[in-house]
């Protein structure tokens, strides 16, 4: 071998070096067989030019919000959190993804992050004779593909379906496909309580689910198990029990996976029974929310276990006074914090709270690492803790921050202090992940 | 509108998906090399593996009656890369930045800067250089280990050809290089 191919090969190994293969996208999961016409190249045809206009205006609103963009954290005394670099528009995650259509007929909208458009619109599971709505989305590390937890009934069954679909590279995005496993019998209508994380390694999806088939509006128990499904077993692993209190109902409210992804982090909500299902989230009865009784906390459980009870694991963080009201948590970016929204100041009867913030908070003795957003004097309409919605991306990053308000509900993310809205059309409170 | 998700697929679609699904589980990291290197960026490769993936899905009777799969799946992949460096040409001509390029940006990590030497940049700086033929056939050689018969398949040229190719490319490269033989 001469120089130049010693030279060449070098330099050829040490380039593709730099790949690894365990933070490689995953593939996306396909049709057995697509249609003359109907598969991904067909889809990727259809919408060619006006992709090719949206990446065009991705590219330059994308700039322009970058050179407007800030740093992510914004303490209340100036320091900055340990979260690692700044957020921007030019480091969010690409797409969004956002139930849409009528509760019939729920699709899948995939938006571009820098623009709103709508790039692709995959259709829901049809039932015949029956309905499917969907609960929960979550994305898989990559930015690329998703996940797509509907609830199917026909007569009086209900199950819980999981759908996953991807965006290849040239833009297309491939039919949903639902997954090993992807089936739970006799769930209930989670709504807003549902939850879906996938893990840090795209090899696991957890979600919260129903131990009761209890289909009424107000129930005592409701969103109180965690399933975590293997993606290439479709085996699952069930943790459930512990929580109960006596004369209080008990609800998961929020799921995500700890950074290393060896363990889940959940927050436990307990309040003055019965839980409300219907409507714009899921509600502790009784108007004079701020006055009974309603307490949070923060745990994990390792996933080493494959199951038990919600008890097994360690509790994290507690509602205190420092903390009022916890009324979203996920497992934070680092790895050994949680971030979570903390309503706090005066409490109104209708169940709002003054102030809101988003707390970058220790795992380890929930000490206060920063503040990555807050918000003083909170319309009434906009700071009822349990209608507020927090999601992250894989990586805990890039946050999502929902609430609702007069007549319409609000949706965006948080980097350099500030709220950004995502650029929907209209944002009609469903389920939304990135 | 028909919803074919709810269709039972039959079991040769079952058996083609999951040769294909396999074949690229097992190959994965290797296309997406061979990609990264035609193209210079690795959300780029990805991309092209990817859509080759898809594509092969919709068409796996050609697939399955190449001899081998693997030779017509790294073909495939070469030719998303031809379709890439294509559309960055023209992006290029036109005045658009092509948003792979603003990514590789982001790439060109701390990481890469330190693993990649300034020798190893200067000579796959010198590879970007030659014509896309040349350039596919010194990877294939010397970034898989492929023989001549191998990248001819691979290719679609004569064994004569690649070497050849092989021989004006290294010859192109050493002169790039400055090297003396």
């Amino acid at each position: 071998m001469t120089w130049t191919e010693e030279r060449l090969q070098d330099a050829l190994h040490a380039s593709a070096g730099r790949v690894r293969d365990d933070r490689l996208r995953p593939l996306p999961v396909l049709e057995p067989r697509a249609e003359p016409g109907t598969g991904p190249r067909a889809a990727w045809r259809g919408w060619l030019v006006p992709a090719a206009a949206a990446v065009g205006v991705v590219l330059v609103i994308g700039l322009v919000m970058a050179m407007t963009g800030g740093p992510r954290s914004a303490s209340r005394n100036g320091s900055t959190t340990a979260s690692g670099a700044p957020v921007t528009a030019a480091s969010v995650p690409r797409y969004y993804v956002a139930f849409t259509g009528s509760i019939e007929n729920q699709s899948v909208a995939v938006h571009a992050t820098a623009t709103g458009a709508v790039i692709a619109t995959l259709p829901g599971p049809k039932i015949a004779g029956g309905w499917a709505i969907g609960n929960a989305l979550a994305a898989a590390p990559g930015d690329r593909t998703f996940y797509a937890e509907y609830q199917v009934a026909s007569g009086v069954l209900g199950q819980t379906w999981i759908y996953r679909f991807s965006i290849l590279g040239s833009g297309s995005v491939t039919p949903m496909t639902r997954i090993k496993g992807g089936v739970i019998s006799d769930a209930t209508g989670l709504g807003n309580a549902a939850d879906l994380a996938v893990s840090p390694d795209g090899r696991e999806l957890a979600l919260i689910a129903d131990s009761t088939a209890d289909l009424s509006v107000y129930t005592t128990s409701y969103a109180d198990t965690i399933i975590v499904i293997n993606l290439e077993t479709g085996e699952h692993s069930v943790w459930q029990g512990g929580m109960a209190r006596a004369g209080k109902a008990f609800m998961i409210a929020n799921l995500s996976w700890a950074a290393d992804g060896h363990s889940l982090v959940f927050l436990a909500l307990w309040c003055d029974g019965p839980i409300g299902v219907l409507g714009i989230g899921t509600i502790c009865s009784g108007a004079d929310v701020s006055r009974g009784y309603r307490y949070t906390q923060v745990w994990s459980l390792s996933t080493a276990t494959r199951g038990g009870a919600l008890n097994s694991g360690e509790l994290l963080l507690t509602q205190s006074a420092r903390y009022p009201a916890i009324a979203q948590a996920l497992a934070g970016p680092d790895g050994s914090d949680i971030t979570a929204v903390v309503m706090s100041g005066r409490a109104y009867a209708s169940g709002a709270w003054q102030n809101l913030a988003i707390d970058h908070i220790s795992a380890a003795g929930g000490s206060l690492l920063g503040v990555d957003y807050h918000r003083n004097n909170v319309p009434v309409a906009e700071g009822v803790a349990e209608e507020i919605g927090l999601t992250a991306d894989p990586s805990g990053r890039y946050v999502l921050l929902t609430y609702p308000g007069p007549g319409e509900n609000h949706i965006g993310w948080i980097g350099g202090g500030k709220f950004h809205p995502l650029p929907f059309a209209h944002y009609d409170g469903a389920a939304v992940a990135w | 509108m028909r919803n074919s998700r709810l269709v039972p697929p039959d079991v040769g679609a079952d058996l083609a998906a999951a040769t294909i699904t396999t074949l690229f589980r097992e190959h994965h990291g290797e296309l997406v090399r061979l990609a990264l290197l035609m193209v210079g960026d690795l959300p780029s490769a990805e991309d092209v593996v990817q859509d080759v993936y898809a594509s092969l899905h919709t068409r796996w009777g050609k697939v399955a009656a190449a001899e081998s799969p693997l030779p017509y799946v790294r073909a495939a992949v070469l030719n998303g890369c031809r379709t890439v460096l294509r559309r960055r040409g023209m992006a290029r001509r036109v005045g658009v930045v092509h948003h792979a390029t603003v990514r590789d940006e982001a790439l060109a990590s701390a990481e890469s800067e330190a693993i990649l030497s300034e020798d190893r940049r200067q000579v796959l700086a010198a590879l970007a250089r030659l014509p896309r033929r040349r350039r596919e056939v010194l990877v294939l050689r010397y970034y898989l280990g492929l023989s001549e018969a191998e990248i001819a398949a691979v290719l679609g040229i004569s064994g004569g050809t690649v070497k050849s190719t092989a021989a004006r490319a290294l010859a192109a490269l050493a002169r790039d290089l400055g090297e003396t033989s």
